[in-house]
């Protein structure tokens, strides 16, 4: 290859990683000027109240928490189970179950729970939805955290578990007093990781809180109710999807924290 | 350390070690029940709906959803490709950003903790400044966009991870960057890329989100399948007839197949390195 070919294809290549990383401040660069222009110049209406606001914060901040401990407490039993402890044949199938639940869209998970809510012979109270939509969110990190752990899991090199068996432990102490502590930090950045992506989880918990409100609960995070809220018919009106951003930057704010907390605590946390 | 600590189990650990091997098992149990019970409700709830699903000049057919799903893919998905995957190179390579490799990497990975929402709102936001109408051709542009980070730490993974003592050799020895990518990286790891370009398909068919707020509900024609069944899902009347749950099913059976395809490219990689 010619030296010109080669400058332009390096010239290409650095373009191309600059595009993608300047996605980054141009999503903030849009969401800090449309929060100003609507809070500061009273441009348009606030999509979201302040005080709703202060209570979707909390609540995506308590459905985020508590999918992302369970589904991972359960999305790392599980990868333990089906790699170190179980028969090859029981690994195989626990495998492939969950590659199918992995393969299951979000709106394949709101789907079946909305169904739930919306033929149950009784009105569901707030706290069966609450439990309903925290059940969802665990089960769909869950996937996603069995598929990270069994990463980390193949990286353990063999001779941990070598020098362990050697000394008399069986499966499950190799796995619990050997394998866990190598890959503890990994475990952590995944926690983040999954965090992270609870509390930006907007599809299925959307299709979740519609259909609890068809039958009279109110519930809702910043996730849900933005999307709720932005894809309805704006028109040519540009105020609408302005007056989202408030609750677009808070949102991003506590992802974006979640994932800088995750780096410093544990390194660097695996792709979600 | 940990194993050091370590002796011949006794009768009390040998329970304890067996209520723990339960518990495990238990996660696992948790996952493999819960895709079965959404299989057989999505299953259950579309039994009557297919022959209204598959009727072709019928109202609630899935074709057309199907048709945009497609439409939505092909344009996205080279264009995420076309710009992720040189960007992959360019993050994977020292000598192409020297210094500031390691800023562009954290720059990717925290840009992968973004929600799909809020790059969403910005990218309808962008959209309404530009006076530019919501067409679906603007959505899987943005859409694109909005994928790009995936595909870029996916290629990086890949290319990573593939051969590194061979590239290694062969920046040694003077080997240029563009040698580096034609000779030694891409014909090891071309499998690989492709695999995590079927990932990233995965994403763009079954994401309904960013669609769904870039367009504004806006009359598009037809909406891809994933838009479709978010918009109707909590619709008593649509679920009533199940085409929803039809069109679920057909998602999550098209998404498994290229998720297996993925796996399959990925198979040579993964019998070396992960034998468990």
């Amino acid at each position: 290859m010619s030296p010109a070919a080669e400058r332009a294809f390096v010239a290409a290549a650095r373009l191309c990683a600059i595009a993608v990383v300047a996605i980054a401040p141009i999503v903030i660069m849009i969401l800090l000027v449309s929060t100003a222009l609507t809070l500061l110049e009273g441009k348009g209406e606030l999509a979201v109240a302040r005080d709703l606001m202060l209570a979707l914060f909390g609540s995506t901040l308590a459905f985020g928490s508590l999918g992302a401990t369970a589904g991972t407490a359960i999305g790392v039993g599980a990868a333990l189970f089906a790699v170190e402890v179980a028969s090859p044949a029981a690994r195989q199938f626990i495998k492939a179950l969950v590659g199918g639940l992995h393969a299951v869209p979000a709106v394949g998970f709101g789907l079946a729970a909305a169904a739930a809510l919306l033929f149950s012979s009784q009105p569901p109270g707030g706290p069966f939805v609450f439990l309903l939509a925290t059940l969802v969110l665990t089960v769909m990190i869950a996937s996603v955290v069995f598929v990270q752990m069994r990463r980390e899991l193949s990286r353990v090199p063999a001779g941990i578990r070598e020098a362990a068996s050697a000394m008399g432990a069986d499966t499950v102490q190799v796995t619990l007093r050997a394998v866990l502590p190598t890959i503890r930090r990994k475990v952590a950045a995944i926690w983040w990781g999954a965090f992270a992506l609870a509390l930006g989880e907007a599809t299925a918990l959307s299709m979740i809180f519609q259909a609890a409100k068809t039958r009279g609960v109110d519930l809702g995070t910043l996730a849900s109710v933005v999307l709720r809220t932005g894809a309805v018919d704006r028109g040519d009106a540009i105020d609408p999807i302005v007056a989202l951003a408030p609750a677009a930057l808070i949102l991003l704010v506590m992802a974006v924290a979640a994932t800088v907390l995750g780096r410093r605590a544990a390194g660097e946390p695996a792709w979600p | 350390m940990a194993v050091s600590a370590m002796h011949a189990p006794r009768t009390t650990e040998r329970s304890g070690s067996r209520r723990l091997a339960a518990l495990l098992s238990a996660c696992a149990a948790v996952l493999c029940v819960s895709v079965v019970a959404i299989i057989v409700c999505l299953a259950a709830a579309s039994i009557y709906a297919w022959p209204n699903a598959l009727h072709w000049y019928g109202p609630h057919n899935v074709f057309q959803p199907i048709w945009a799903t497609l439409y939505v893919t092909f344009l996205a998905l080279p264009l995420a490709a076309l710009i992720g995957i040189p960007a992959a190179i360019a993050v994977s390579d020292a000598r192409i950003f020297g210094s500031a490799v390691t800023r562009m990497r954290t720059a990717i990975a925290i840009l992968g903790g973004f929600p799909t929402v809020v790059s969403a709102v910005a990218a309808a936001i962008a959209l309404a400044a530009l006076h530019q109408q919501a067409t679906l051709t603007a959505a899987a542009i943005a859409v694109a966009f909005l994928n790009m980070p995936l595909m870029t730490a996916l290629a990086t993974a890949v290319l990573a991870g593939g051969t590194p003592d061979l590239r290694e050799v062969a920046t040694a020895l003077g080997a240029s960057p563009t040698y580096v990518v034609r000779r030694v990286l891409l014909p090891g790891s071309s499998m690989r890329l492709g695999a995590a370009v079927l990932i990233v398909a995965t994403q763009i068919i079954g994401g309904a989100a960013a669609i769904a707020l870039i367009t504004g509900w806006a009359p598009v024609g037809s909406w891809p399948l994933a838009v479709d069944i978010w918009a109707h899902g909590a619709d008593t009347y649509r679920f009533g007839e199940s085409v929803t749950a039809a069109g679920a099913l057909i998602l999550t059976i098209a998404i498994w197949l290229l998720q297996g395809a993925a796996m399959l490219r990925q198979a040579p990689s993964h019998d070396a390195q992960e034998s468990r």
